[in-house]
């Protein structure tokens, strides 16, 4: 930042803060609700000063973004913030100003497997495993393989207890394992199933697939195996095999893996 | 379950097939995606309890027996959903590279020195207020293979969930005022300025501790419930 920019951002940061400490204090109430609202509204426009700062200081250094994208930055951060006003609040809501997603990168093989992290269920008697393999049918070694599942008895978030996670990185071959049971049926008539996600380097977004078994009845019922075409079914059905039941993930490609939009 | 998520606003995510990212060639797919309404399993949170994940430990700058090398830093922010509705109780992961832009990972190869008293692994749940915050330092940028010269601005990934695993996040956040982004294909592949922006954190006086740290501000905002259903819709558990 250069020195310019760096005053200027200080500048209207403060004035910033002043004006919204005044406006607090105007705003009329009780003592405890006039402290909560200064709060807030400093925080706002404290946000919207340092919104400003950057800018300036963006402009500074020539990294020049368009004047359509700063209005909408701006209508962005003078939403109302409050959540309990907004819930309350019937009608269009403004388009999600969602944060976007990015790569997982290759570097995370120290942070965000864990111990225990392939065992969803301690003792469980499945074992789906397999590989993840790219577009040119090599496998993938950094990638994050993360498995949400209902109960032995289809149940999925209920109370306190929440889906059955799991978390298994490919690293080193491109392979994964997780031990569990074979879950429920769910309440919304889905034969017993997996949800998978997956992360990797050079995949900007996470992708969701899901685990079908082998044999089971319902399967010729289940709501989203029926979206799928005939011809990519088989994607999604995992394999028994010596190991357990074989389930590979194909990023791309021949028999590419069928992905959903949730 | 926690009913459906809104579907609006994800137009900012990065494609997948992003050729400037040279990475994403075989790795992306080229058959469509097929969609799924209200799923029941990704509609639902995975239950990650007291910290089956790992332990909670949001000062990166403590791990060790020394302090690490870098400018000390903190950063904090709200998490929201697309409502505007704060999350408590979130659990946020982060990890970065150290102040000389090399990862505590044997497979980082980068000619840059590993610091015994870093290792740029922090988690943390939001308060009350859907408030996160960690210590840190500043991370270096580092270079890359993608192309000539090419360097990755400074950055720290985060992870989050959301209500739902169809809520799940992980993405990075960058620093105001990085020449890098700019060359920066990561970074790029979000195409909408607003939304890009929206991933670039603010320096903070209120986050700033006077003789000791230096403050960044980032929210967070996250796919939200839709509103446009109505509670008797819902199943009975969950109303």
């Amino acid at each position: 930042m250069t020195d310019r920019a760096d005053r200027t951002g200080h500048r209207s940061a403060g004035e910033a803060r002043d004006r919204a400490d005044q406006a607090g204090h105007r705003a009329a109430g009780e003592a405890g609700d006039r402290a909560d609202r200064a709060d807030q509204a400093g925080h706002r426009t404290a946000d919207e000063a340092g919104g400003r700062a950057d800018r300036t200081a963006g402009e500074a250094r020539g990294r020049a973004d368009s004047t359509a994208g700063e209005a909408r930055d701006r209508t962005v951060h003078e939403r109302p913030g409050p959540a309990a006003e907004q819930a309350l609040t019937p009608g269009p809501a403004a388009e999600q100003a969602l944060t976007p997603g990015q790569t997982v990168g290759p570097f995370y093989g120290f942070a965000l497997p864990y111990e225990g992290g392939p065992v969803i269920v301690a003792g469980g008697d499945l074992r789906v495993h397999g590989t993840v393999f790219d577009g040119a049918g090599e496998p993938v070694p950094d990638a994050l393989v993360e498995v949400l599942q209902a109960d032995g008895d289809g149940r999925l978030g209920a109370g306190p207890h929440g889906g059955l996670f799991g978390r298994c990185s490919t690293a080193p071959a491109g392979r994964f394992a997780f031990t569990t049971v074979m879950p429920g049926e769910t309440r919304d008539s889905c034969a017993p199933h997996l949800a998978v996600m997956v992360h990797a380097r050079g995949l900007l977004l996470q992708l969701h697939t899901r685990v079908y078994f082998p044999d089971q009845p319902l399967n010729a019922y289940d709501p989203v195996l029926a979206k799928v075409p005939n011809d990519r079914r088989h994607t999604l059905l995992a394999v028994p095999d010596d190991d357990g039941l074989r389930f590979d993930i194909r990023l791309q490609g021949e028999d590419e893996t069928v992905f959903f939009d949730v | 379950m926690a009913g459906p998520l809104r579907r609006d606003g994800r137009g900012v995510h990065p494609d997948r097939d992003f050729p400037a990212y040279g990475s994403t060639a075989l790795r992306h797919p080229k058959r469509p995606l097929v969609p799924l309404h209200d799923p029941e399993t990704e509609l639902s949170a995975p239950f990650l309890g007291a910290g089956p994940i790992g332990p909670l430990d949001g000062d990166l700058t403590a791990q060790h027996d020394g302090a690490p090398l870098g400018e000390r830093i903190v950063v904090t922010g709200r998490v929201r959903d697309g409502n505007g509705t704060p999350l408590a109780g979130q659990l946020v992961e982060v990890w970065q590279a150290n102040a000389s832009g090399r990862y505590a990972q044997a497979e980082d190869a980068h000619d840059a020195p590993l610091d015994p008293n870093f290792t740029g692994v922090g988690r943390c749940l939001t308060d009350e207020h859907g408030d996160y915050r960690f210590v840190t330092v500043k991370p270096g940028p580092y270079p890359w293979r993608n192309h000539d010269k090419a360097w990755r601005p400074a950055h720290i990934h985060f992870s989050l969930f959301g209500t739902a695993f169809a809520s799940r996040l992980i993405t990075q956040m960058y620093f105001p005022g990085d020449p890098l982004v700019a060359y920066d294909p990561v970074m790029r592949s979000v195409t909408d300025a607003a939304a890009r922006d929206r991933m670039v954190a603010s320096f903070d006086l209120d986050a700033t501790v006077d003789q000791w740290a230096t403050g960044y501000r980032w929210d967070i905002v996250l796919r939200g419930p839709d509103r446009t259903v109505f509670e008797s819709d819902l199943p009975e558990e969950v109303r």
